[in-house]
């Protein structure tokens, strides 16, 4: 059994109402804030129970690549990430719709889903063999130091202070540890409160920080935010976008790929990597955080192709790599069903079915999402004073369906002010929640690869895959630094072609030790 | 004096973070830290704690404040907002959601918004409306029992 198989089960005329309800249900449910993959799934789950597994697995997919997308829009349109991986659309597709160019921004987003998808579709029925192979050698060393990349990267794209977002990266990770020590189980910072044994709800956190906390923050500069609102006109991208997307839709396909393929990789450190990636080969970078299409299309394309490439651990090694595959994995183990090596041999519907509703599914997404943009953008000509008061209300109602919690409910409000404080002083929210959505791992990895090397912390260094992924890391922590030299050892150096780099940078060093008044004139 | 006030009001956000850094590393401290081989509950919140309070340090000493913006007359909307958002979170264990999103969303609009009382009254009666029967009714989330509509 093979591809041709998996498609005759995902065309079967249930398979395929499935996989339409499952995007659709999904990419509505997306854009109401405080709903996301997971939430919409785990509500969801109960449906499954009277279907065969194939049928489950398909629709569940379907819920979460539509509701992907539907974050995608909120982030887009209202700076509002429905998940992690979409927080980094904010930077560019909320400057694109202040501007006017929401609809470019949403449809290259649409494009770029459907070709990330479709990119990665076809890599997995390739490569999954292989690929399986490959993401077996990868062990906790590795995967500490690509979190810890992934930091760098949340510390090297916060646009304002590198300081502030250190900081930020800190109190995330603080955040992420409150609850139970994952290998002893002993409470840990809960300071007597029992509700937070189980952690905090990242979901909470960040809607408080970005949904609660951009309310209160527009509500103070009410009178302004309706002049600001973007003029919709035109959905499609023009010819000049495409010209300038293109290449970041390729790289963000194979980069959410190949992401997506390494357990823990998923779609927060794919789009922060293609967005890294597009911001240092444009030519004028500094556009990015203001409204730059590749800023979109690029994470968008990655976000996609990881979140379908995520299901290569699942299906094949029986790994979960983040938490809608862990619903997914509860959901076939409902069915009798145990992910691994075995799947594709004992259950190959399952697994070709699924690969196959795959590609139908991002087909759906691509019809039903460019019709569907002028809808969605449409929102936006709702009056900030109706506006406002309703996404609060959702987000306050949806933060309690997440674990049916109250204490949710008073995190994301207490976030919301911390939020609107952070805009107030300069400190970007988003470093904190993708710290605190990667800190599990983080810890996890970190104490495994200690166990394996008896305390020694060489072992991140002395194998060959975690010490060049952490000198990447270091490079990038330290590149605003490094930059700053060159830039001083420019200015310093004239005529600058007669002066080389090794006798300009001690002479940088030197002026930056200096006093800071005296240093660079022009 | 007031050059003492400015000097803190400016940095009272590094002074927090600061002190987040603190009560955690104190947490940290009060739990069993074990060593490297045998690392305890405590070791990895003492070292994300390090790095909050050296990045904290780092920026007590930061002069650029062009980043900051200033308070301005919307700041009491704000407050006002936020003294609703708490009422809402009070009542909604005790009367379910109805009635603390239609008090809160009628605050909003018509108070904070200045919205008609036409236009306010529609929107704060159908939109909890329509949440409640998305939630609890087409996809079946437990919520606190709803005074208004008995469920």
């Amino acid at each position: 059994m093979g591809l041709l198989d998996g498609l005759a089960v995902a065309l079967q005329p249930t398979n395929l109402v499935l996989v339409f309800f499952g995007v659709f249900v999904g990419m509505v449910i997306g854009v109401l804030p405080g709903l996301g993959p997971t939430a919409t799934m785990s509500l969801l789950l109960p449906l499954t129970f009277s279907m065969g597994p194939e049928s489950a697995i398909i629709m569940l997919a379907g819920i979460y690549y539509g509701s992907m997308y539907g974050g995608t829009i909120t982030s887009v349109l209202l700076r509002l990430p429905g998940e992690a991986a979409s927080i980094v659309t904010t930077f560019d597709g909320y400057q694109m719709a202040r501007q006017g160019r929401a609809g470019p921004a949403l449809g290259i987003a649409a494009v770029g889903s459907f070709l990330g998808g479709t990119v990665s579709v076809i890599g997995l029925t390739l490569l999954s063999g292989l690929l399986a192979k490959v993401a077996l050698a990868v062990g906790p060393p590795e995967f500490a130091a690509l979190t810890v990349l992934g930091m760098a990267m949340v510390a090297f794209l916060g646009t304002k202070s590198f300081t502030k977002s250190l900081v930020m990266v800190g109190i995330g990770l603080l955040i992420a540890a409150v609850g139970q020590d994952p290998i002893t189980g002993q409470a840990r910072l809960t300071f007597g409160f029992g509700e937070l044994l189980d952690g905090v709800d990242l979901v909470a956190v960040a809607m408080g920080l970005f949904g609660i906390g951009e309310m209160l923050h527009n509500l103070e500069h009410q009178t302004t935010t309706p002049t600001s609102l973007p003029s919709v006109s035109r959905v499609w991208p023009t010819r000049r976008d495409w010209r300038q997307a293109r290449g970041s839709v390729v790289r963000g396909g194979v980069i959410g790929f190949l992401i997506g393929t390494v357990p823990g990789g998923g779609g927060v450190v794919s789009s922060l990597v293609s967005y890294a990636v597009e911001k240092r080969r444009a030519k004028q970078p500094e556009r990015f955080g203001k409204g730059a299409i590749e800023g979109v299309a690029g994470p968008e394309t990655a976000n996609n192709a990881s979140s379908t490439a995520a299901f290569i651990p699942l299906l094949t090694l029986g790994l979960p790599s983040n938490v809608v595959m862990a619903v997914i994995f509860g959901a076939l183990l409902i069915h009798d069903i145990t992910p691994g090596p075995q799947l594709i041999s004992e259950h190959p519907q399952v697994f070709w079915g699924v690969i196959a509703s795959m590609y139908v599914g991002n087909l759906m997404l691509l019809v039903l999402n460019v019709p569907l943009v002028g809808m969605f953008i449409r929102l936006l000509s709702l009056r900030f004073t109706l506006l406002a008061p309703l996404t609060v209300t959702v987000i306050m109602l949806g933060v309690y369906t997440i674990n049916s919690s109250t204490f949710d409910v008073w995190v994301a409000l207490v976030c919301g002010i911390i939020g609107y404080l952070m805009r107030k002083t300069g400190f970007d929210p988003g470093p904190l929640v993708l710290a605190l959505a990667l800190g599990a791992i983080l810890e996890r990895s970190f104490r495994q690869s200690l166990l394996i090397s008896n305390g020694s912390l060489a072992i991140f260094v002395t194998r060959p895959g975690s010490a060049v992924i952490l000198v990447f890391a270091t490079l990038l922590l330290f590149s605003p630094l490094i930059g700053n030299l060159w830039r001083r050892s420019r200015k310093q150096s004239d005529p600058p072609a007669l002066t080389g780099l090794p006798e300009a940078i001690p002479r940088a060093r030197e002026k930056a030790a200096g006093s800071s008044g005296s240093g660079v004139d022009d | 004096m007031e050059q003492l006030l400015k000097v803190v009001g400016r940095r009272a956000a590094a002074l927090f973070s600061l002190s987040v850094g603190c009560v955690g590393m104190a947490g940290s401290l009060a739990l069993e830290t074990g060593s490297l081989s045998d690392p305890g509950a405590g070791m990895w919140p003492l070292i994300v704690n390090c790095l909050t309070v050296i990045g904290s340090l780092a920026l007590l000493l930061h002069r650029d404040f062009q980043d900051h913006e200033p308070f301005t007359g919307g700041f009491r909307a704000v407050a006002a907002a936020v003294v609703g958002m708490i009422g809402y979170a009070v009542l909604f264990p005790y009367t379910g959601f109805t009635l603390p999103a239609f008090l809160l969303l009628v605050f909003w609009i018509r108070v904070l918004g200045g919205e008609t009382w036409r236009l306010t009254v529609i929107v704060s009666a159908a939109a909890p409306t329509a949440f409640f029967c998305l939630f609890s009714l087409v996809l079946n989330v437990p919520l606190p029992r709803d005074i208004i509509w008995g469920i």
